[in-house]
């Protein structure tokens, strides 16, 4: 399986890369007031309204700063049935892969039950890297309510 | 295959700010450690200033641009695209989808199978070590022309001959067959508003293999179709 990577605080993390559709920069989200802190925004990506989720605040505590470098990766998930969902996160130092056969070693995923999107922790090339799983990352009520599928309406 | 930027290297203190415009390549290249990275952009202390360069803020006005750009709606052929190989045969350009292609490789012997030759099949093979069946397209397809034989093409044909591998699974299997080309055009992609019906006038073995046809550089190429060809391969080989 080949991995994305990419840092928050410093330690770094990975999703799937076949849920990746794009790397885009940090563009600007019109915040939701009310939302969960993690929540940055909604913005329009390809003619689609997109929440923009922030590791910084969904992994540790600050938002991560708005940066040159900072990316927005734009995945797939499937939640809630069949339809493809979109989700944008925000992320720093989106500038490597790698694959999980390299892992050298790994441990399966704690279990917290604040943080259900955390997995595995696998060390690859020199790098301890955490799994996240984008499929969880927004609690099942805050995805209903905030992804639109792709065609438009939800 | 992976790029592991940070940890790896070990820490290299800037002898100046902006050390490789003064001591480095773009400088009078008398940086010690370019002994051991012989390139400034190898070297740790250009990555560091380069993730610094980026950590800034963006200039004003570019993520406004982008946004702009990602306002707008995706287009709609995006997904509808195929991409095919095209290649050339005689003077017929012709495309198979690449989703049935393993590999192209240059033209290499064939060795012929006696009391067989002049069918469409052309011999055997070597492909990566395995003996395959190699066949002639043109008899398959019907196409005016001898069997294709690498390696005797007469003098300044354009292009070079290939060998195109193809796969399917099948019941019983995973089918591999070679096919000999004249020229092989690479790798294309193709919207499907693009692809016109065959005209129903034309009936060559090609034709009925053929799913569709679309222009490429003032040319009309033939989208064959993977599931006719593979009969029809399997079919000549049998009678």
């Amino acid at each position: 399986m080949q991995l994305l990577t990419f840092t928050v605080a410093g330690q770094t993390y990975a999703i799937e890369s076949r849920r990746v559709i794009e790397v885009l920069p940090l563009v600007p989200a019109r915040p939701i007031p009310h939302a969960p802190p993690y929540v940055r925004g909604i913005f329009t990506y390809r003619g689609q309204l997109m929440p923009l989720v922030d590791m910084g605040i969904r992994l540790t505590d600050g938002p991560l700063k708005e940066r040159l470098s900072t990316r927005v990766i734009v995945v797939e998930i499937t939640s809630h049935g069949e339809s493809l969902r979109r989700l944008g996160i925000v992320a720093e130092n989106v500038i490597s892969i790698c694959s999980t056969d390299d892992a050298e070693a790994s441990l399966p995923p704690l279990d917290f039950h604040d943080a259900p999107f955390l997995g595995d922790i696998l060390r690859i090339g020199g790098r301890t890297i955490q799994m996240v799983d984008v499929e969880r990352l927004l609690p099942a009520d805050v995805s209903a309510t905030l992804i639109a599928t792709p065609g438009g309406r939800s | 295959m992976t790029a592991m930027p940070r940890e790896p290297a070990p820490a290299i203190a800037a002898p100046m700010p902006e050390c490789w415009r003064i001591i480095g390549v773009h400088g009078d290249r008398s940086c010690p450690e370019l002994q051991t990275f012989v390139h400034c952009r190898n070297c740790p202390v250009l990555a560091d200033a380069a993730r610094t360069f980026f950590d800034r803020a963006a200039p004003e006005g570019y993520l406004d641009s982008w946004r702009t750009i990602l306002e707008e709606p995706a287009e709609a052929t995006e997904a509808a695209d195929t991409s095919v190989l095209v290649f050339r045969l005689q003077s017929e350009w012709l495309s198979l989808p690449t989703s049935a292609l393993v590999e192209v490789t240059p033209a290499r012997t064939i060795h012929t199978v006696p009391h067989r030759s002049g069918t469409s099949l052309a011999g055997l093979v070597n492909i990566r070590g395995q003996l395959q069946l190699c066949m002639s397209l043109h008899a398959v397809l019907g196409l005016p022309g001898g069997p294709h034989r690498p390696g005797m093409e007469r003098e300044g044909e354009a292009g070079l001959p290939r060998l195109i591998v193809l796969e399917r699974e099948s019941p019983s299997g995973t089918e591999r067959w070679v096919v000999g080309v004249d020229e092989v055009a690479g790798v294309h992609r193709v919207g499907r508003a693009d692809l016109r019906p065959v005209p129903s006038t034309v009936s060559q073995a090609a034709a009925r293999c053929s799913s569709a046809l679309f222009g490429w550089q003032q040319r009309t190429v033939a989208l064959l179709d993977e599931v006719r060809l593979f009969e029809a391969l399997a079919n000549s080989v049998s009678s």
